[in-house]
């Protein structure tokens, strides 16, 4: 099976400093995978560089068999990018936003009127659909932008930090739908330092620490490379990164 | 330096943050910039010290006509002060910053308003204190200069005034019409008022030339007989300024005072206007059912999203009435000339050349605003498309309404005369492409909140070459109206050639 994404030897520096140090990393397709790491250790980074906003100074990038690097455009159309703040206009509606987006992505209006009306509802937004987005709290925002990454029914979805600042109830509704979105076959990448989430729902764990990858796999193999036991997540993250600082 | 939290550490706090973002906006910073500041400083020190000359030779009396005179500059300077004095006062607590930071801190808010309003007043002062200060500081070495020595103050006096009345108009607007129309009337009214002056110039166009003196000089006396009364209370700011010292020390005290009293009582409804303001867009919310189709395609997209943005943007459709506005001159000139000669060739090349100044000039702020002003570059940079093809429809969608709004002068050109009908589309379809190509190559990418911000930042030498430009195909299409095709050519040569030099020095980035 093709995996979702590869990375081969990805790299990324910003002057002198190496963000992201030859990277090599495997997500199969269907999977949950989380990307956890310290702040600053070129989780972001990787994830723009996978959605083509920036460019890798070496490496390889591959989406579904498609060449990132090569083909940007094929490989955008089938992912979709969710950054920790929401990306959205304030002066237009939740509406008019998932159309705004719809367009962008080349979604036939009739599927995406649909498709936009299915997502506002699940995430209980449809009442607020002719609001501008100015007034949103920051939970509906990031709900509006999680219902526009949506809206083209990518194939591969890279949240950054997804659930921060979202109270406990949002963060159920964005949570369920996500887990949703595996079962139908979607792809996700999150990053996330809520080891919890990525503890309950990820299918494997990678570990990020100055641009490089500590360690990969379910929770039992981490487990086993940080001693085995019956760690937490935590326990087991902060032994790998505490050892290799 | 100061104690802490006091009013005058507050004071130094605010300037230090308004000289960084002073720093921060002016785009070039090295050596260059300097030698440009020195030069520009000394050029105003040198027209200055000839100013001062002239003045060291009158003799400051209060004559009916001075004090008339100087009144009305004073009522001038206040409308225009007043304008900026509303647009600041209703930013300091829209642009929040650091007001929620400083309205939970244990100091007073009125230690904080009055602080943030003397900064308004220096603010809106500065401009008129920076060309009097010129003069200003040569007037004590020089003969009799040093008796207009109260202009300075005078001025200053009337900011603090002005920001006092700005206080009070805003407080009544707050209770009146709410906050957010405030801000959009206010934004509106500052554009209003620096035109009509303008445009109130330009009366004497509407009179015949040969009863022009007359006019004047009739207005004149009018205006100094209501205004030039020694006598009257209303002389006091002009007495100040001729140096009385009685009258100076009353206007100062009574700006002051009347400054002081504006900011305790807007103070007491202070903190409850920002608290009102940073709820704003909670309480704004619409029950509206509908469910509107979706439209098909990426240009429509792109191209209904930027005009939305642009329909909703209060500020950017207060700047596009003050450019028709300022239009309105050539129309009183050429409404005379009418009246005077009826048509003729010059008067349509005039007012062709006009028009297609006008459709530049429109496209120009709307392409810098679609092109430049993204608030979700990421979004559009993940979008699976090149982004020639965004960039593009976003060009459309700022010359696409400039090009309908051309209709109507072009349909009434075809009455007139079809060729000119012609030349004038052509004219104003090459001004709209030019605007709109180099808003594309000369782009300073930001978010739409810092549009006048960014605009100081983008490169001056691009922002002269779009104007000789715009300038050239306006100079060629009124050339080619009035019936000289063969004169147009060099304007519209020098416009193409400058304009494939602006793509040639685009920025590497957007090659």
């Amino acid at each position: 099976m093709t995996p979702a994404l590869t990375l081969r030897a990805l790299t990324k520096r910003f002057g002198d400093k190496v963000a992201v140090d030859a990277l090599d990393l495997d997500v199969r397709a269907g999977e949950l995978y989380a990307l956890l790491g310290p702040n600053g250790a070129g989780k972001t980074t990787t994830l723009r560089m996978v959605a083509g906003l920036l460019k890798p100074d070496a490496g390889a990038i591959s989406v579904f068999g498609a060449d990132a690097l090569a083909d940007p455009i094929a490989a955008k159309r089938i992912i979709a990018w969710l950054p920790d703040e929401p990306m959205l206009y304030d002066k237009l509606t939740a509406w008019e936003y998932l159309e705004f987006i719809a367009g962008l992505w080349g979604v036939a209006a009739k599927e995406a009127h649909a498709r936009a009306e299915q997502l506002l509802k699940l995430l209980d937004l449809w009442d607020h659909r002719n609001e501008r987005c100015e007034g949103f709290s920051r939970g509906m925002k990031q709900k509006t932008s999680l219902a526009g990454a949506l809206i083209h029914d990518p194939k591969l979805l890279m949240l950054d930090e997804p659930l921060t600042g979202l109270d406990a109830a949002i963060a159920r509704q964005v949570k369920d739908l996500l887990s949703a979105r595996v079962r139908e076959g979607c792809t996700i990448i999150l990053t996330t330092h809520i080891l919890d989430v990525a503890e309950r729902m990820a299918e494997r764990i990678g570990i990020i620490q100055h641009g490089k990858l500590l360690a990969e796999g379910t929770l039992a193999e981490l487990r086993g490379r940080a001693g085995g036991g019956q760690a937490s997540l935590e326990d087991v993250y902060l032994q790998l990164v505490g050892a290799s600082a | 330096m100061f104690a802490s939290g006091s009013a005058l550490w507050l004071l130094s706090h605010e300037m230090r943050l308004g000289w960084r973002g002073w720093r921060s906006a002016s785009r070039s910073r090295g050596p260059g910039s300097i030698v440009l500041y020195l030069f520009l400083g000394g050029f105003l020190l040198f027209i200055g010290y000839w100013a001062a000359r002239g003045l060291s030779y009158a003799t400051p009396e209060a004559t009916p006509f001075s004090i008339g005179m100087i009144t009305l500059a004073f009522l001038l300077l206040s409308t225009l002060m007043l304008s900026a004095a509303l647009v600041q006062t209703t930013d300091a607590l829209y642009q929040r910053g650091d007001l929620d930071l400083l309205l939970a801190s244990p100091l007073p808010p009125w230690r904080i308003l009055i602080v943030r309003m003397s900064a308004i007043a220096i603010n809106v002062a500065m401009f008129y204190l920076l060309l009097l200060g010129a003069i200003w500081v040569w007037l004590p070495f020089m003969g009799g200069g040093a008796r207009w020595m109260g202009l300075a103050p005078s001025v200053l006096s009337l900011s603090l005034l002005v920001t006092g009345i700005g206080l009070f108009v805003a407080r009544a607007m707050f209770a009146l019409i709410g906050p957010r129309n405030t801000r959009v009337v206010s934004q509106i009214l500052a554009g209003v008022v620096g035109a009509a002056i303008f445009v109130a110039f330009q009366a004497q166009n509407l009179v015949p030339r040969e009863d022009r003196g007359r006019f004047m000089g009739d207005a004149i006396a009018a205006l100094t007989q209501a205004l030039g009364q020694p006598e009257s209370l209303s002389s006091l700011p002009a007495r100040a300024a001729l140096g009385e010292p009685l009258a100076l020390g009353a206007w100062v005290g009574f700006c002051v005072l009347f400054f002081m009293f504006a900011v305790w009582w807007f103070g007491r409804s202070f903190a409850s206007n920002a608290a009102a303001i940073a709820s704003m867009g909670a309480a704004r919310k619409r029950t509206d059912k509908r469910v509107r189709e979706f439209r098909q395609g990426l240009v429509r997209a792109l191209v209904f999203k930027e005009w939305r943005l642009l329909a909703r943007d209060p500020l950017l459709l207060s700047q596009i009435a003050l450019q028709l506005i300022y239009l309105l001159p050539l129309f009183f000139i050429f409404a005379r000339d009418l009246g005077e000669e009826g048509f003729g060739r010059t008067q349509i090349g005039v007012f062709s050349g006009a028009f297609v100044l006008l459709s530049s000039t429109l496209a120009s702020s709307l392409a810098w605003l679609t092109v430049s002003a993204e608030d979700t570059p990421d979004l559009i940079a993940a979008a699976p498309l090149p982004r020639e093809q965004v960039e593009r429809a976003k060009a459309m969608a700022a010359g696409a309404p400039v090009a309908a709004l051309m209709v109507l002068p072009v349909a009434g050109a075809l009455f007139i005369d079809p060729a000119a009908a012609l030349w004038l589309a052509g004219g104003i379809a090459a001004a709209i492409i030019s605007a709109c190509l180099i808003a594309i190559w000369h782009q300073v990418p930001g978010s739409r909140k810092d549009f006048r911000r960014r605009r100081a930042q983008g490169s001056f030498g691009a922002a002269m070459g779009q104007g000789i430009v715009l300038m050239g195909w306006s100079a060629a299409t009124g050339l080619a109206v009035a019936g000289l095709p063969l004169g147009s050519i060099i304007p519209a040569l020098i416009s193409l050639g400058l304009t494939l030099a602006l793509s040639e020095s685009r920025p590497k980035a957007q090659a």
